[in-house]
């Protein structure tokens, strides 16, 4: 008994780290995107924008536990009071917990000095982005210790009604003509947690005939091989899944709707393994995260309003503004020109830009006035080009007209299709506005049915790997202590670019086993960045099916551990659900939808 | 963020291993129950509980839906239950949690109308107890911090009453409760601590109204005003109290006289 006890106790510290993950929403915080190296705005990092003079991304010193290379760098001037970099941030609701943090440097061969104060500002911004609350730590200045990082942590705080998005700033400010030295940033998160539970019936209390299971099998969950309700154990309530070793593979799964790049998913579920009958052999078991293909790539969208109707020598705007389709996850950026036979001509574009809603005033594309590049064949930085070499082509063009922005163009002529473009990260449901600059010269005019413009086309991003079972914090095998619930966990943000259907599987791998048993119970699964207060089964209402989850996840303060559903309620993230979380969720009762 | 005690840990969910069997049984009565009744006549119904002994100390929150089968002849708007009972106050806003009340109501501890107007349940009868030690004073929802032990371990309680007119359409009609879910007390506890609660399982077995609307005066429900059912009322004239629809008193005052007579004459030799 003595030995299981260790065993147990050893098996949960291993554990222990269970706890639910927070999301960090930032945005390339810690700098390692962008131009530079060490030149004055505008080589900023992406997704960021910057005030003040002397703002830069930086590699002169990176903080160490953070990959990469790169840090935001700020020295004061004399005729302003502030400079520094911020990022509006749209993934935040109203009641839910923010934490904004980040690392502070400055070298002691350029030593902050004066009245120079660095620190960081968290900012709750309403739907037309007006300042409900403001929150503002300045933890370095010349009193600060050189070559050192010093932490700067705002939080946890709670969203005020109205929030609709948080803006965060790395911010240095000084009386005019005193300060001297440099600061540096890095590291910066802004962090939130909660969400509804997407597994139903996660806790195996709702027995049924879903198809594909036992005859003992659980409703919501499609079954195969040797599993059934069980009501030997229960970690909640008084079923849980019970697992075999009588077939190679044995399951539950459970769909569980879409995931986008970017969603951060927590999934939780709690294992038992019984002395009468452990597991043995090279037996696994676990959750497994799996990935199906997201839906049809929805139409491109596209407007050719350049024709040889516009005048020759005079730039002309032609915008396309659209709306980000469900489950689309990157847009591809085309200028496009479309001749044809009778088609004579040229045409240049020039000061191209996409600006997405969620990041208002940063022009998503690179080399966006076709300056970069040696010009010739595929001659033009970030843009990759397309067309029928001889018969229709665009490439870098430089002095032949007066360019819009710089001295280049990219220029397109012939009797086909040709273009440029490129690709940028989207998000579905934002709002995506598209504008380029197109000229013609009247030594070469666009004549003939000729047109060009933008386009834009979807893709609905690629299917990630399977987290199969195997992981250190998913799986547990035939070491695992017995008579104890154990918890397994899947942390996982979805990749960039990627777009897919995720389901939620419990399962066993007999291997060659002759025999065990393993018990499964409480399946959680919360995508932390889609937060939707209290509404533990996310059916869009808080009602009395809410609150009887609620109340059963109780603990008071401070829980030695979160109960079923404690991901959903422990609003505060302080790993308990107690009355500061009965403070947040009572207000919120709906009564359920119609 | 705070470090879990794995000592902690492994004892808590030591006492979380053997499976718990709190039942909750949950009845749908009628006294029109399994009778044939006339268009408009008032069904009343009523649903009530008792709570499993010896494995908690009571209950502390349930609710369940009440639903007309889509196969029904006709569907009606179930109407909200009647006040809520005397021993139920704990669980209604304000001492206890319950739903926000509509049309006009303080709580929607009476259930609320969803669905296809013309064809809306009554869903999430019923609410909770403050469990939580702590009462939010002028909040008008959980006011009373005192949790009530032992509700529904001394013999059955009323959840709920109400009633409604058996629609116009004849043939067999079935409601019953759906949704039921109930949580039961570990232990109760007096403020400031707070009182913890699991899901106890539910037993719905006696769960379902079933009646049958007749044409008034088709005594024996076989679709026709016909000389069996005049015989059958004529049987029982002049009974002055005691009799049921099937008897002829059709106008449900417990005799047999001119008026029910006056109400068979009236749909005489008709067919539903």
């Amino acid at each position: 008994m003595l030995r299981n006890t260790i065993l147990a106790i050893a098996g949960l510290l291993l554990l222990a780290h269970a706890a639910p993950a927070e999301q960090n929403i930032v945005r390339n915080g810690s700098m390692e995107s962008g131009d530079g190296p060490g030149a004055i705005d505008p080589r900023i990092p992406d997704g960021w924008t910057t005030f003040g003079i002397n703002i830069e991304r930086s590699g002169t010193v990176n903080f160490a536990p953070s990959d990469g290379a790169w840090s935001l760098k700020s020295f004061g001037d004399a005729d302003n009071n502030a400079a520094g970099a911020f990022q509006e941030i749209a993934d935040v609701s109203p009641g839910q917990s923010v934490t904004a943090s980040a690392q502070l440097f400055s070298p002691a061969n350029d030593k902050l000095g004066g009245s120079g104060q660095a620190g960081l500002v968290l900012e709750f911004l309403d739907i037309f982005g007006g300042t409900l609350s403001l929150q503002q730590v300045y933890p370095f200045d010349a009193a600060s210790p050189a070559d050192t990082w010093v932490p700067a942590t705002i939080g946890p705080l709670t969203a005020p009604s109205g929030t609709a998005k948080v803006r965060v700033t790395c911010r240095l400010q000084w009386s005019p003509g005193n300060v001297f030295g440099a600061v540096y940033w890095d590291d910066v998160q802004v962090s939130i947690d909660g969400g509804p539970n997407a597994v139903v019936n996660g806790d195996f209390e709702v027995a049924g005939h879903s198809p594909g299971q036992s005859p003992n099998g659980i409703d919501e969950w499609t079954g195969f091989g040797d599993q059934e309700k069980s009501q030997d154990v229960a970690e909640d309530g008084a079923s849980s899944l019970k697992f075999g070793t009588r077939e190679a593979y044995s399951g539950l799964f459970q769909n569980m709707g879409a995931l986008n790049a970017g969603d951060h998913i927590y999934m939780l579920a709690w294992a038992w393994n019984p002395s009468s009958d452990p597991l043995t052999d090279n037996t696994r078991v676990g959750i497994k995260l799996e990935f199906d293909a997201n839906g049809d790539v929805p139409p491109p969208e596209e407007n050719l309003a350049f024709d040889e109707s516009v005048p020759a020598n005079q730039w002309t705007q032609v915008q396309l503004n659209t709306v980000v389709p469900p489950d689309v996850t990157i847009a591809r950026i085309v200028c496009i020109y479309v001749g044809d036979p009778q088609t004579t001509g040229a045409v240049h574009f020039d000061a191209v830009s996409a600006e997405r809603g969620s990041v208002p005033g940063v022009n998503q594309l690179a080399n966006e006035s076709f300056e970069a590049g040696p010009g010739g064949a595929n001659g033009l930085t970030d843009w990759t080009e397309f067309g029928s070499p001889g018969v229709a082509e665009a490439q870098k063009s430089c002095f032949e007209v007066p360019a819009q922005d710089g001295i280049c163009t990219a220029r397109a002529w012939g009797e086909s299709v040709a273009g440029l473009f490129q690709e940028i990260t989207v998000t579905p449901g934002e709002t995506l506005d598209l504008s380029a600059w197109l000229y013609t010269p009247d030594f070469e005019p666009l004549t003939g049915s000729g047109r060009a413009g933008l386009k834009v086309e979807w893709a609905v991003g690629g299917v990630p790997d399977d987290i199969d079972i195997g992981g250190a914090t998913n799986t547990l095998d035939a070491s695992a202590p017995t008579d104890t619930w154990l918890p397994i966990y899947i942390d996982y943000t979805m990749p960039a670019g990627s777009s897919a259907l995720a389901r939620y599987t419990c399962i066993i791998e007999k291997g060659t086993a002759l025999s065990g048993t393993v018990y499964l119970d409480s399946c959680e699964a919360v995508v932390l960045n889609r937060y939707d207060g209290a509404d533990v089964d996310g059916d869009d209402d808080e009602d009395m099916i809410d609150f009887a989850a609620f109340q059963r996840a109780y603990t008071g303060a401070g829980a030695a551990t979160l109960p079923f559903n404690g991901l959903t309620f422990d609003h505060d993230a302080d790993q308990d659900v107690d009355l500061d979380d009965w403070g947040f969720f009572w207000p919120r009762i709906t009564g359920p939808a119609q | 963020m705070k470090r879990s005690n794995p000592l902690a840990i492994f004892a808590i969910l030591s006492l979380c291993a053997v499976a718990r069997a709190q039942t909750v049984s949950v009845t749908l009565e009628s006294p029109q129950q399994g009778q044939l009744v006339a268009p408009s006549a008032t069904i009343a119904w009523q649903i009530t509980f008792t709570v499993s002994n010896n494995d908690n100390a009571g209950l502390a929150l349930l609710v369940c839906d009440l639903v007309q089968d889509t196969a029904n002849p006709a569907l009606i708007d179930l109407p909200p239950a009647d006040a809520v009972p005397a021993g139920m106050s704990n669980f209604s806003r304000p001492a206890g949690i319950s739903n926000p009340g509509e049309n006009g109501t303080d709580s929607g501890y009476v259930g609320v109308q969803r669905g296809t107007t013309g064809a809306m349940n009554l869903i999430q009868i019923g609410g909770g107890q403050n469990t939580f030690g702590q009462a939010l004073t002028g909040a008008g929802i959980a006011e009373n911090a005192n949790v009530l032990p032992g509700v529904g371990q001394g013999g059955t309680v009323l959840l709920a009453a109400g009633s409604f007119a058996a629609p116009s359409a004849c043939g067999d009609y079935n409601f019953s409760l759906a949704n039921v879910v109930a949580n039961v007390l570990q232990q109760a506890n007096d403020p400031p601590a707070f009182s913890p609660v699991v899901q106890a399982t539910t037993d719905t077995s006696a769960a379902t109204l079933s009646f049958t609307v007749g044409l008034a005066g088709d005594l024996d429900g076989n679709g026709t005003v016909d000389l069996a059912d005049l015989a059958a009322l004529l049987a029982n004239y002049d009974t002055p109290s005691g009799m049921t629809y099937a008897d002829g008193d059709l106008d449900g005052d417990g005799d047999v006289d001119l008026s029910d007579l006056a109400i068979m004459l009236a749909n005489y030799g008709s067919t539903c």
